[in-house]
């Protein structure tokens, strides 16, 4: 299995000035996330809004410059490459994106559309050039009378199709996926989410797949890892994480989907208060001042992010606590 | 209202689209002012075109024929100098559209070039922008008088002059279209697919800046034409040989209780002009807008 | 069934478009009691807002009630004027948005809003009001709520502005609440909070809420009966337990096929695919005639080129659909078509 992308130590911080006299204060969005992708594989990250999981995905797209840290796409370090040079490398990387509606060009065709990332690159010449965008087309299930279409007379459905047409036009290794269901209807997220399950199948291609939904996640992943205030608190195979999620952070955040029935309303441990702001931290452990297992120590150290069990990484200090007064019970 | 856009969305979706001779024609079926307007500046474009060609020259004097009223002979009566104020009204026209096209060209021009730079390369919004301030401290009418007295009268220097006064605006709102777009999703869309900034300005900014910059040219199209009267009026623009609708005024005004026709037909065509390209701008503004019209996109 | 607190009767409401007059709400039926949750279900489009905010009398320009009655109290909130609504809302029906923010005044201190809100419909000092605030503040579990009522909007955090909105909706104890999407824009922890919170009051007061959501989550988590609305009909109504063990209508089963769910709450392992329902909702100005879903369904035939009507299918299920997938439903005697 080739790794596809790999994120070391990124860290972002976002600084601002507190009024006219003040200090310079930093919002820490992004602090210290290290993953690998591989070919095949879904990561995805998840979390409340404000964890840092889009600027990550902004980060890796280099649309955003990273304070430290490392990413590699394909084994070449893009981090402070900038200029052509970052052009050439960015088509590895390709981005579908939340409001499908905002990320089509209103005054362009689909078919221009789709064809823009081929012609910036040169990719691919005239006689192939045609059935390169036909294929396209048809891989997300766009009929040939819609090629000549604006954007606004596509339904929401069919333009997310065509933000995946035009990521999927230069061969990415990576597709970005930020919130790709959630601005859609319950009755075509399904389609779209069926559309990306079958296009990684067939293409090879790696997900990194930003959600704040469980339930998409668990249907589209292989990896899932939980984001909290700027930092991975967990992070596991998906059927690892879904069978025995260990962080109290995550199992909260499972406790917290919907039920799927009525009479199974009520059934679970809510979790209390909001997430601290991002320029004022707590000390030690970010999520202790939520959190039912807090003790003294979580104040004083950040947890580090250890294997607990085979592939299954958590940031806590009380997990194996747990894990242990479980085996007892 | 979110719902009502749907709908017209998939209204749109459902009908076939149109060649584009067609499609040119329900846009103006939709907008009648748009094709009033129109028809009206058009046919002060062809009176531009022809007046030389059809009328006798306007800056034949006749002093026999001093001052007649309007007669068969002289249908809008001749000035102090037995000149035909008809011939000179319509030659004037050419004067005034050149005045009024040549300006919002140039101010679209430098306009575009000023506001996309400071819009899209940081470092540089601070200098173009303080600069366009300091333009616009400056009233207009007095900027224009100043340069003209600096450049000299011609009308090359009418149209810098006016052009020079009227570019600030034009920058601004190029720039705050610019800063818009830039954060709009399917601009980072093209970065990450690898569009250089050359295509990212041609393609996807500058279509999508159209609009503000379509109506704001009409303004300056209206708005320089009136300044280059005002300027002939104050003797500091056109030449006086020149038969443009300024000097008329300025010359007609001694005369204007014994021959009030010398001023009333080039004041009422310059009233006109302008009355018919503010209000195809007015037009433009709610049809280009896709949040007035729902046939602008 | 107890006496309704609201009951609409065959509301049609409808917008203006670049061609006439369009149906956006056709025929709609609810009746809520006191204490009881219903939900109205549908993805956009289908008219479940403009129902909310044409009971509220709230509709926007280019939006208007062509027909029917919204009974609240012994009145038609349909047929009343302008000052006897303002009277009314607040006092008898309240509303709250999916987004707070745009329903907040910006200028002003949350406290101000709240006192205001109250002493409008009731003759209470200012102190009496701020109390009430700062009780209902607690209720709706506003921590530290003497500082929060000094705050302006822009300060409290999306979960926060909520909570104050329920507690302004809540004031004056109203008769009927109607929540559009209210916790669509926040993060899950956050929405399981105010779920849990609003069931709580509602039982409390005793106030009747209709909720609006295009979450089945949602709605399995606080409704009691539901109304599921496609293309601006109700397509099936029934109580929220047999709604999910028994849905009937083609549409419903679909919506409850094709989400994904958690495989620790529905049991078994994680799916491959997910089941899609084809097609795409129909905008408001091409509805199809006759049953507007049959064009997506799998079991239509003919007889759905004519409108199916609302039927019974047991006592209070109602299903308008020509083709009901009744297998889990017991024979009811009369009730076979």
């Amino acid at each position: 299995m080739t790794t596809v992308l790999e994120v070391d130590r990124l860290t972002k911080h976002f600084t601002f000035r507190r009024g006219w006299f003040g200090g310079e204060g930093a919002v820490r969005a992004v602090d210290g996330v290290t993953f690998a992708l591989d070919q095949g594989e879904t990561l995805a990250l998840v979390g409340e809004s404000g964890c840092g999981k889009s600027t990550v995905a902004r980060l890796v797209l280099r649309l955003t410059d990273p304070t430290s840290g490392t990413i590699r796409l394909r084994g070449e370090d893009v981090t402070r490459m900038a200029g052509e040079e970052l052009r050439r490398a960015r088509r590895n990387v390709q981005l579908v994106f939340q409001d499908p509606f905002a990320s089509l060009n209103p005054r362009m065709t689909a078919r221009q559309i789709v064809a823009e990332p081929l012609i910036n690159y040169g990719a691919v010449a005239e006689p192939a050039f045609g059935r390169r965008i036909e294929t396209l087309f048809d891989c997300v299930g766009l009929a040939r009378h819609q090629w000549d279409r604006f954007p606004h007379e596509f339904s929401g459905g069919q333009r997310q199709r065509l933000g995946i047409a035009r990521a999927l036009a230069l061969n990415p290794a990576v597709l970005v996926a930020d919130e790709p269901v959630a601005a859609l209807d319950v009755s075509i997220q399904a389609q779209i989410l069926n559309l990306m399950a079958d296009l990684k199948r067939d293409l090879g291609l790696a997900y990194l797949f930003i959600s704040h939904d469980l339930s998409v996640v668990e249907f589209i992943s292989t990896t899932v890892a939980v984001m909290y205030l700027g930092t991975i608190v967990e992070i596991a195979s998906r059927d690892a994480f879904f069978g025995n999620p260990r962080h109290p952070y995550a199992r909260a955040l499972l406790d917290s989907v919907p039920v799927t029935h009525p009479s199974r309303r009520g059934r679970r441990a809510l979790l209390q208060g909001e997430i601290p702001s991002a320029s004022a931290l707590p000390s030690g452990c970010r999520f202790r001042t939520r959190c039912p297992m807090a003790t003294a120590i979580c104040a004083e150290q950040p947890p580090p992010l250890e294997e607990k069990a085979r592939g299954h990484r958590v940031a806590c200090h009380h997990v194996e606590r747990k894990t242990s007064a479980a085996a007892v019970q | 209202m979110s719902m009502a856009g749907t709908m017209t969305d998939t209204a749109t979706a459902m009908r076939q689209r149109p060649g584009a001779i067609s499609r040119t024609g329900s846009f103006l079926a939709k907008h009648p002012v748009i094709l009033i307007g129109g028809a009206v500046l058009l046919t002060f474009i062809v009176i531009a075109l022809l007046a030389p060609l059809l009328l006798p020259d306007p800056t034949r004097i006749n002093p026999v024929q001093r001052l007649r009223t309007p007669s068969l002979q002289h249908p809008f009566g001749t000035d102090q100098f037995g000149r035909s104020t008809l011939s000179r009204t319509l030659n004037g026209t050419r004067i005034s559209l050149t005045v009024g096209i040549l300006v919002a060209a140039a101010t679209t021009a430098a306009g575009l070039l000023f506001g996309l730079f400071a819009g899209f390369l940081r470092p540089l919004d601070n200098i173009i922008m303080r600069l366009m301030d300091g333009i616009m401290a400056i009233p207009g009418i007095l900027l224009a008088i100043a340069l003209m007295s600096l450049f000299g009268s011609s009308i090359q220097n009418v149209v810098v002059a006016i052009s020079i006064a009227e570019i600030p605006r034009m920058a601004r709102i190029v720039r705050s279209s610019v800063l818009v777009i830039r954060e709009q999703p399917y601009v980072e869309a093209a970065v990450t697919n690898g569009t250089r900034l050359s295509r990212l300005l041609w393609r996807h900014v500058l279509p999508n800046i159209a609009a503000p910059v379509i109506v704001q040219a009409t303004y300056v199209f209206a708005s320089a034409m009136i300044v280059e009267s005002v300027l002939s009026f104050l003797g500091a623009g056109t030449p006086p040989t020149i038969p443009s609708w300024g000097n008329m005024l300025a010359e007609g005004r001694q005369y204007l209780q014994r021959a009030p026709w010398t001023i009333a037909f080039p004041g009422a065509c310059l009233a006109l002009l302008v009355l018919t390209v503010n209000v195809l701008g007015d037009a433009l503004r709610d049809a280009l807008d896709p949040r007035l019209s729902r046939s602008g996109r | 069934m107890q006496q309704p607190v609201l009951s609409v009767e065959r509301l049609n409401v409808s917008v203006q478009t670049a061609d006439g007059w369009c149906p956006i709400v056709s025929d709609l039926s609810i009746e809520v009691a006191a204490s009881e949750t219903l939900c109205l279900v549908g993805e956009s489009g289908c008219g479940k807002s403009l129902t909310a905010l044409a009971i509220m009398r709230l509709l926007p320009r280019g939006a208007r009630i062509d027909s029917g009655r919204i009974l609240l109290g012994g009145a038609d909130l349909a047929a009343l004027d302008e000052p006897a609504l303002r009277d009314r809302r607040g006092r008898d029906l309240a509303m709250i948005f999916q987004e707070p923010m745009t329903s907040l005044n910006p200028v002003m201190t949350i406290g101000e809003q709240i006192t205001e809100g109250v002493q409008r419909h009731e003759r209470v000092s200012s102190a009496a009001a701020r109390t009430r605030a700062l009780e209902l503040f607690n209720r709706v579990r506003i921590p530290d709520p003497q500082r929060r009522l000094a705050a302006y909007p822009h300060q409290l955090s999306g979960g926060m502005r909520q909570r104050v909105m329920i507690a302004m909706a809540l004031a004056c104890r109203p008769k009927l609440l109607l929540a559009d999407e209210p916790t669509t824009a926040l993060d899950v922890t956050i929405q399981a909070q105010i779920l849990e919170m609003m069931a709580e009051l509602r039982a409390e007061i005793g106030t009747a809420v209709v909720f609006i959501t295009h979450d089945l989550g949602v709605v399995a988590e606080i409704a009691d009966r539901v109304a599921v609305l496609y293309a601006g009909k109700i397509v099936e109504q029934t109580d929220v337990v047999s709604l999910f063990d028994n849905s009937c209508h083609p549409y419903t089963r679909g919506l409850m096929r094709s989400i994904p769910r958690l495989s620790r709450q529905a049991g078994g392992a994680v799916v491959d695919r997910l089941t899609e329902i084809k097609g795409m909702v129909p905008a408001p100005t091409a509805v199809p005639t006759g049953c507007a879903f049959s064009p997506r369904c799998a079991s239509a035939t003919e007889q759905c080129a004519v409108e199916p009507f609302a039927e019974p299918l047991a006592p209070s299920h109602l299903v308008a659909c020509w083709h009901p997938e009744t297998a889990g439903l017991a024979a009811i005697p009369g009730g076979a078509r």
